[in-house]
Formats: C-alpha cells, sequence, structure tokens
C-alpha cells in the first residue's frame, strides 16, 4: 500500500462487518482510503468477484480496477454505475419480467437504446407534431427539444415519481408565462406517447431500464435479487453523492445485507446535479452505517489555496457559508493566483501559452501537471491554443465529450460520398461539399486543385460526377494527372457501386473505406484519427440499424436515408466518445471545467480562460426541464423564482470554482481578457468575486 | 520495448501475435481502429454473429436457472431455434455439478495479465473442472486445427493458475481439467482435450517463452505475415498494400472470425456523457 495517514489506515482496516459513512471535500484522501479498503478486503481473503464497488461513471473505477490489478494476478473487480447494473440485470433476467413490465412483445429480445437512438425515437413522435404547433413557442433547436423530454423521463426514473407526473411537476413553478402550461402539456404527452411506444416496441430508454430493474427485479424474493445479494457480499461507493435518488434508496435497502461497506460522500460537490444527482439524499445514508467519519486535511491543497478556496466559497455564496479561517495575503495570492490583464483575448491566449512553455521548457514541470480549463470550450478556442501550444512543442490532449461527429471534415466526406452514391434518396451536395470532400478523399488535393477539379467535374443539378478525361487538357494539368487517376479510381468505385443493389449503409462506408479511401495514396491511408472517426461514424450507423432497422421496413425512407437525415437535424452522430477521451499523462489538459472536475486527478497548475464569463455559473437554457424542480428537494407546488435562480447559480459557481481549487496543489492562472473570444466585453460574477478577494488583501483588482 | 503496463492479454490478441505481428501491433498496442470489412458476404456473416451472442445469452440465462418455456419462446424460430433446441437436447448443462457461467478469470504471466472468458466452467461432483465453449461458426474445425489455437492453449492453462479463487482456496489441477468445444451445428460433436501436468508445464513455458520474446522486440520488429491468405480476413490490408475487397468462402480457416467476440464488455454508462 501507498503511505496512508492512521485516518485513512482506520478506513481501509475497518473489519469485515463494519459499515462506514465517511464524508469530506475533494482533496482529503477519500477514494485513495477507498482503494485502501479495496486492497484490505482482497488480503483478507475476501474474492473481488464478491466485492460490488460503484462510481458514478465508468472512468472513476479505474483507479479501483488497477489497484486490483496490481494487488493480485488473478483477481478482477466489478466496477459499475448504477445505469450499468440496471441495463445488466434487466438483460439477463428480460424473460422473467418482460411482460408483467408491460412489454408487448416479452418473447423478443429487448432492444437498449444509447442517447441517440433514443433521441432519434422521440424526434419520430415529436416531430410530425410541429405542424400542428406543438412547441412552436420553444425556440430551441429540434434536437435539444428532444433530448429535454428524454431528461424529463430520466429524471423521473432517477428521482423516482411517475412519469406521467412530469407536467404537474413542471407547471406550478413557472406560473408566469401562461403559454409555458401548454408547453408542458405537449411535453408531457410526448413523454406518454415515448413510453408507450417504447412498451410496444421493447424498447428501453435510460429510464426504462432504471424503472424496470427497480420495480421489478429489485424486489425481495426475486431471482435478480436474491443473485445480486449471494454475489456482492462487500461494497465500495465512491462519489455517493453523485447518484440519483432511487440509487441511494437501494442502497439503503441493500445495507443490510452487505457484511461491509464503505460509502463515500463527496462534501460541496454534486456536479451531476443538473443529471438528476442528490447530495442531500445521499446523506440518508449515514444513518444506516455503524460509523460516520469526515476527512478534514487536504493531501492536495497547501495553506494559501486552503484560505483562497474558503474565501472563494465565502464570497460567491455571499456569506452563507463558514467565513475563511484567514483571508489570503497580497503576497500568498500573487504565488497562488498570478494573472495578467489583457483587453483582446488572443492576447490573452498567447499570455497563457507562453506561461506554460515556462513553465513546462524553463521549470522543468511536466505537461501532465498543467490543465487549461473554461467553462464552455468552443471549436476555435480548443484549436487556438492546440495549435500555439503545439508551436512550442508541448504535447496537448483536450477533452470535449459533447463534440459532434458530424462537424468533422472526415465524417462531412463520408456522408458526402454517401449521398452521391445514393442519389435516390433525395441529397445533392453542394459544389462546395464536393471541394472538401475531395480534399479528404483523394489524397494530396490542396483547396485551388480541389476547387478546380469539382467545377469542372461536378453537376450539382444532378448531382453526377464526370469522367476526368471530359474536361480540358489545361485543366487536367492543373489538376495533375496524379490527382486525375485517384479522382477516377474513387468515381468508378461509385459507379460500380450504383450499378448493384444498395448497400446498407454501414456496410457501403466499411467498403468505401477499406477499398478506396484507406489504400495507399489516399487521403485516409495512415490517417489514424480518419480510421477513428469511421469507424466512430460506422458504429453509429450500425447501432441505428440494429435498433431502428426492423421498424423501418415498414416506412418509405431506407435506413440510409433516415440515418442521413438524422445527422441533418442534428439527432444522431452528435456526440461520441472517442479516444481522445483519455488524457496522455504527458500532455497538456484542455478541457471544459466540469469534464476537469468529474475526472477528479489534482493538477499542479491550472489556467481558468474566460473569467468573466457567464458560464461559471449559469445554467444551461432548458425551457422543458428544470434540474431543481423535478429533484426530490423541491417542495411540491412552489414556484421557482429569480432569487431561487440566483442562488442556484451562485451555489453552481461555488461547487465548480471550489472544486477546481482543491483539484490544484499548486497555482491557478487566471486568463483575463476584457473582451470575449466574441469580441464582446465581459465582466462576470467570477470576476467581480476575484476582486473582491483581492480587494481585502492590500492592492490591485481584476 | 517495453509493453504497455495495462496491456492483457487474451486469447485474441495471443492469436493475432503468432498469426500475423503486425497485426498484433496494430491492434493491441496501437489500438488502430481500422473500420474496413473484414469478411463477406458480410451481412451474413453479421447475422450468424448476432446469433450467435444471443445463443450465448440464452445458455447463460439457462444455467442462472431462468424458465425454459420462456428461453425457448425468447429463441423464436429459425437458426437460433435450432441451435437452442440442439443445446437443451444434448443435457450439457443439466450434468451436477457446481456451474459458473460467462466466468472471467486471470492470472499473471510474464509480468502480464492474461484473462479468459468461459462460457461455461462446471466442477462436477467428482471434482473435475469441465471447460465448456459453444461454437456457433458453420464449420466444425479439425481437431488438429483446434488443437493449435490458442484457445485450447490458454483456458486450461488460466484456470490452473487462478482456479483457486473459485476452489475455496485449493489449487485446480491439471489432471482435473478437461477443455471441451461444442458446435451448435453440429450438435453431435464435442471435441474434447483433457489437460495433464506435461501439457500445462509446456503451455506455460510456451506463453511465457512468446510473452518475453515480445518485449525483446523493437518497433521496426513487427513484419507482415507471409501467409498472405490471412491479409483477406484481416481489416488493415490496406495499410499494409495486401489488397482491397474482402475475402469471401473458405470457412473453415475463418471460422473464429465468425464467433461472437469474447473480449470483455465494457459497457459505457451513458448518463456520464450526456449533455442535456
Ligand atoms: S493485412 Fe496481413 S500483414 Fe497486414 S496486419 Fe493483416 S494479416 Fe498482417
Amino acid at each position: 500500500m501507498t503511505e496512508l495517514s492512521s485516518g485513512q489506515l482506520d478506513i481501509a482496516e475497518a473489519s469485515l462487518d463494519s459499515k462506514v459513512f465517511l464524508q469530506g471535500v475533494a482533496g482529503t484522501g477519500k477514494t485513495a482510503a477507498g482503494i485502501a479498503r479495496l486492497q484490505y478486503l482482497l488480503d483478507q481473503g475476501v474474492q473481488a468477484e464478491n466485492i460490488l464497488v460503484l462510481v458514478p461513471q465508468r472512468a472513476l473505477g479505474l483507479p479501483y480496477a488497477q489497484a486490483v490489478q496490481e494487488q493480485s494476478g488473478t483477481q478482477m473487480i466489478d466496477f459499475l454505475t448504477i445505469g450499468g447494473l440496471a441495463r445488466r440485470m434487466v438483460d439477463l433476467y428480460w424473460p422473467l419480467i418482460a411482460e408483467e413490465a408491460g412489454f408487448a412483445q416479452p418473447n423478443e429480445p429487448p432492444i437498449f437504446l444509447t442517447l441517440e437512438t433514443a433521441q432519434y425515437y422521440m424526434a419520430r413522435i415529436v416531430e410530425p407534431k410541429f405542424e400542428h404547433g406543438v412547441f412552436e413557442s420553444v425556440s430551441i433547436p429540434s434536437y435539444r427539444l428532444y433530448s429535454q423530454v428524454i431528461d424529463n423521463l430520466d429524471k423521473a426514473a432517477g428521482v423516482g415519481f411517475p412519469h406521467t407526473e412530469i407536467a404537474a411537476r413542471l407547471r406550478p413553478a413557472d406560473l408566469e408565462d401562461p403559454g409555458k402550461a401548454r408547453v408542458f402539456y405537449d411535453v408531457q404527452s410526448c413523454a406518454n406517447e415515448f413510453r408507450e411506444y417504447c412498451l410496444a416496441h421493447n424498447l428501453l430508454d435510460f429510464s426504462l431500464q432504471l424503472e424496470v430493474f427497480l420495480e421489478h427485479l429489485w424486489s425481495p424474493g426475486t431471482l435478480c435479487q436474491e443473485y445480486l445479494i449471494r454475489q456482492y457480499t462487500h461494497t465500495i461507493v465512491d462519489n455517493l453523492e453523485e447518484k440519483v435518488p432511487v440509487a441511494h434508496d437501494m442502497l439503503l435497502e441493500w445495507l443490510p445485507s452487505f457484511s461491509s461497506a464503505l460509502l463515500i460522500y463527496d462534501q460541496e460537490a454534486g456536479n451531476r446535479r443538473f443529471l438528476g444527482a442528490d447530495p442531500d439524499s445521499a446523506l440518508r445514508l449515514s444513518e444506516s452505517c455503524h460509523e460516520d467519519i469526515e476527512f478534514t486535511e487536504s493531501f492536495v491543497m497547501g495553506s494559501e489555496l486552503t484560505s483562497f478556496s474558503e474565501s472563494l466559497r465565502y464570497i460567491v455564496l455571499q456569506g452563507e457559508a463558514h467565513p475563511p479561517k484567514k483571508w489570503p495575503a497580497m503576497h500568498e495570492l500573487e504565488t497562488i493566483l498570478p494573472y495578467q490583464h489583457h483587453v483582446y483575448f488572443p492576447a490573452m491566449l498567447d499570455w497563457v501559452v507562453n506561461e506554460i512553455r515556462m513553465l513546462v521548457h524553463d521549470q522543468g514541470v511536466s505537461p501532465g501537471e498543467i490543465a487549461v480549463l473554461a467553462p464552455y470550450l468552443s471549436d476555435s478556442l480548443r484549436y487556438s491554443l492546440v495549435e500555439r501550444l503545439n508551436n512550442q512543442e508541448i504535447s496537448v490532449s483536450t477533452h470535449r465529450p459533447s463534440r459532434s461527429l458530424s462537424e468533422e471534415p472526415v465524417i462531412e466526406c463520408l456522408i458526402n460520398l454517401a449521398k452521391l452514391a445514393h442519389l435516390g434518396w433525395g441529397y445533392k451536395p453542394t459544389r462546395q461539399e464536393i471541394t472538401f470532400m475531395l480534399m479528404q478523399a483523394v489524397g494530396e488535393l490542396d483547396l485551388v486543385r480541389a476547387q478546380l477539379l469539382a467545377e469542372h467535374v461536378y453537376g450539382e443539378r444532378d448531382g453526377a460526377l464526370e469522367a476526368f478525361e471530359s474536361i480540358s487538357a489545361e485543366i487536367q494539368e492543373r489538376v495533375t494527372y496524379q490527382v486525375g487517376e485517384r479522382y477516377e479510381r474513387l468515381r468508378n468505385w461509385l459507379r460500380d457501386y450504383m450499378a448493384t443493389e444498395e448497400e446498407e449503409l454501414d456496410f457501403f462506408l466499411s467498403s468505401l473505406f477499406g477499398e478506396v479511401l484507406s489504400q495507399p495514396g489516399f487521403g485516409f491511408h495512415e490517417d489514424y484519427n480518419a480510421g477513428q472517426l469511421t469507424a466512430n461514424l460506422i458504429e453509429s450507423v450500425q447501432k441505428f440499424r440494429w435498433i431502428a432497422g426492423d421498424i423501418l421496413e415498414e416506412s418509405e425512407r431506407t435506413l440510409g436515408q433516415e440515418y442521413i437525415h438524422m445527422v441533418e437535424q442534428g439527432v444522431i452522430a452528435a456526440q461520441y466518445i472517442g479516444s481522445w477521451t483519455t488524457a496522455q499523462d504527458e500532455s497538456v489538459l484542455i478541457a471544459p471545467a466540469y469534464t476537469f472536475l468529474m475526472r477528479n486527478q489534482p493538477v499542479d497548475y491550472q489556467f481558468w480562460l474566460n473569467i468573466g464569463s457567464t458560464d461559471w455559473y449559469q445554467r444551461l437554457y432548458q425551457p422543458l426541464t428544470h434540474p431543481e424542480v423535478l429533484s426530490r428537494r423541491w417542495p411540491e407546488g412552489r414556484k421557482w423564482t429569480m432569487e431561487d435562480e440566483e442562488q442556484y447559480a451562485r451555489e453552481s459557481m461555488a461547487r465548480l470554482t471550489v472544486g477546481l481549487v482543491r483539484r490544484c496543489r499548486k497555482a491557478i492562472y487566471l486568463g483575463l481578457s476584457e473582451l470575449n473570444e466574441a469580441g464582446y466585453e465581459m465582466t462576470g460574477d467570477l470576476q467581480k468575486a476575484l476582486n473582491s478577494i483581492l480587494k481585502r488583501a492590500p492592492r490591485g483588482t481584476l | 520495448m517495453t509493453l504497455p503496463s495495462d496491456l492483457i492479454f487474451s486469447q485474441t490478441s495471443l492469436q493475432d501475435l503468432v498469426d500475423c505481428r503486425r497485426r498484433f501491433q496494430l491492434r493491441h498496442l496501437e489500438q488502430l481502429a481500422w473500420p474496413a470489412i473484414e469478411s463477406e458476404p458480410v451481412l451474413e456473416n453479421e447475422k450468424r454473429m448476432r446469433a450467435g451472442s444471443q445463443f450465448h445469452k440464452l445458455a447463460h440465462q439457462y444455467v442462472l436457472g431462468l424458465p425454459v418455456d420462456r428461453l425457448t419462446a425468447l429463441a423464436g424460430e429459425g437458426q437460433l431455434a435450432d441451435w437452442w433446441l440442439a443445446f437443451l437436447q444434448s443435457g450439457l448443462v443439466d450434468q451436477p455439478g457446481q456451474k459458473y457461467p460467462e466466468r472471467l478469470l486471470s492470472c499473471t504471466i510474464a509480468g502480464h495479465r492474461l484473462v479468459a472468458k468461459y462460457d461455461l466452467l462446471l466442477k462436477s461432483d467428482g471434482d473435475k473442472w469441465v471447460i465448456y465453449d459453444w461454437k456457433t461458426g458453420r464449420y466444425t474445425p479439425k481437431r488438429e486445427t483446434l488443437e493449435r489455437r490458442m484457445q485450447t492453449i490458454i483456458y486450461p492453462l488460466v484456470l490452473v493458475e487462478a482456479g483457486h479463487v473459485l476452489n475455496e482456496g485449493n489449487a485446480v489441477l491439471p489432471s482435473q481439467i478437461e477443455m471441451n468445444y461444442w458446435y451448435a451445428e453440429d450438435p453431435g460433436t464435442t471435441i474434447s482435450f483433457p489437460y495433464s501436468d506435461e501439457q500445462y508445464t509446456r503451455d506455460r513455458a510456451y506463453i511465457e517463452n512468446t510473452i518475453e520474446e515480445l518485449k525483446l522486440l523493437r518497433e521496426e520488429d513487427f513484419p507482415l505475415t507471409t501467409e498472405k491468405r490471412r491479409c483477406e480476413y484481416c481489416v488493415y490490408r490496406s495499410l499494409c498494400g495486401r489488397g482491397e475487397a474482402a475475402g469471401t468462402g473458405d470457412y473453415e480457416e475463418i471460422a473464429e472470425l465468425l464467433e461472437p467476440s469474447e473480449e470483455v464488455e465494457i459497457d459505457f454508462e451513458q448518463l456520464a456523457e450526456v449533455e442535456f
């Protein structure tokens, strides 16, 4: 075991029939104690297969898995999320419960929906209603509308109220706006219809997986519950506060059956509240444990950062927190909070990169100890930073889980080729799209020659590609014969394909990739990133086919056509998890602040960008749902007021910023610019809070 | 070359290593996604693989004690139903003893984790440990082909190394183990391999040497296979300059390709990555 404090050792070596509730703020060594506990259990001869490690997302289970691997050559730990557990059990015990849970086809297997396929089915239900004026007063893109109705269903399942009560809970909170009553009525009817559709077709979105598991499998005397209780005799639950209330309910019932339990609770967290996490609900479990232990000493922050974090929390919460034990002095702030004023955003980025360069190249700091964080990470910001850092020969890894697959040039190229090969679907790429497609597909082709080629071979009206030899010799020469030869290979391949029976879209893409695009000379050859992106797209199409294929057989649209339609609507291929989500050890991490928080790995240095932005605290605009009003905390029928909104914003900002400080060992660099990325002036509440802390120390404002 | 510390060996990766070093490098060291067609006819192969997965699940559910009539109803009609009926008729899983369905075991060899996922481990009342592997491919391979497959080597080996976790801390001896392949398309045939101390010693040394040799390789020591037929059924053929279209036909050689993947399944928690 690595060096542990006596408190951690006590937790790790607690008796094999102990039930411990361990709480503390981030950085106090709770997870390390959890890992040590796991190792201790194994040392004591408990089999790994009998230990259930529950985490809010899989990445947070990896330290536990690694510890087991190091400790024991022969065991593997089951680390699960509540959603993962529910899905696994529903899949296995489906034949027992399908009928009683109301599924119309109990003799057919269940179909588990991913988020994007759930959105697809929601789109099928909602889209036809648009022409009848449904949601006409809501001005958000349709894909966000679908996802918010789904979010309501997930909230109902996670909080534990019937999905038919969504509107009844949302409506009273928003009484001011009479138009909203109609909107909530529409939300409810779409949610109901979606649920009925799922039951009729054996589809299980996340909410239904959870409900079916809890209502039909997690009941006393069921084969499934007996199996789970027999299987898992010890548990370690980390980040209990990030789980939904029904997960806490289940653990409350399960707790007496475990021989031992360690429940770890991060105070001041609850970063997934917007997904239904409920820290207050989690605290109920402390009463069912034998011991409630609190860790208070930070293993991460020094005393200056500790004072700063306390001050920040106090200021942001406007006094609704303990005052700091000590306000940080100016000379301390200068060390832990370096900053420089800039008017323009690019100048601020240059400063950030220069500071990183000095840390890495002059002071020998490992790039893995640096994180550049912003509340929202736009593509252009990500690109600017990556480019600047790469110019300084500093490696970078970026993390932006919500990045859209369909916006990638490689994917646009593939989609346009699919359109060209299936003109019957009714999509004709523009000449500009063909230009970019050619640049990607036909290797070594610059923009000028791609434009020239597209102009002479592509007919926008009929969507046909003409032969290279049909264009004038002069143009051929300018484009080059080498390019012409590759273009012809691509064109012939498409022509041959079009002469045969239409294939499924994923098979079409796979063949096109393998037989042309990744062949020597073509754009994707030896391009590992293009391979990964194409694989992501193909997987998305394949899942779509497996899940929607049967139902679409009755439709006029082919599966490929429907897929492209949904991509254009932003419903699918909108998110993906790629290899870039795994931060490399030796590179600077560029990530949205929340992502960094949930990754839960402290670094020595942080750079905060867009300090003046309101994104540090403002709620995402979600007119069709509400994380607080649908929570268990919210009193029935109470109105959501402006004061509530402000309070919510303050709490969010305190959680986020203090959470970041607690994950920093040495210093936080503040990237300050008067104008933001888009050129607008910005002075948000975070900037004001930081100013206020600086003002309390002698000298200086931001 | 230093291998990544988290590199986990399995029958699939070691089979790749002995079949083609370059494939091992691309697939397991670089983890390169290269989504070309593996083998034709692609739709038919996919159907078989999906049916194979469903069959494995039914077998798992049966061992867990779910009612057979409901499982039979789920098997529906057609290929899957035929396999299922043959499976029930075989009575293999009705034998008395302790059963471990879909069980993952792992051990450490040459400093690396080696895993095996068993369709069914049966500890019979006579203290025998029988490994069952359900095969749903089109052809039953020859015994000699099967004998050389990494799966036949690794599954009993891992059970000896790690079986004590299922055996109240007592070692599982090679002489107690038998490895069985059961073919759903050819249900009368179970190909069985008894195990012994000698075999275990030989296999262990072989796997250890294979991994140790791998550690000595440099990046440029991962040549393309000389058996070019393999490339017809390999997604990396465009990278290696080994042709364009995927191979069709000779199913026996690619029988393993058409089995459902036995890699450890990772199910992503969808909520974790959602931004509503
Ligand atoms: S294409 Fe052939 S040489 Fe290349 S990795 Fe595959 S099997 Fe090996």
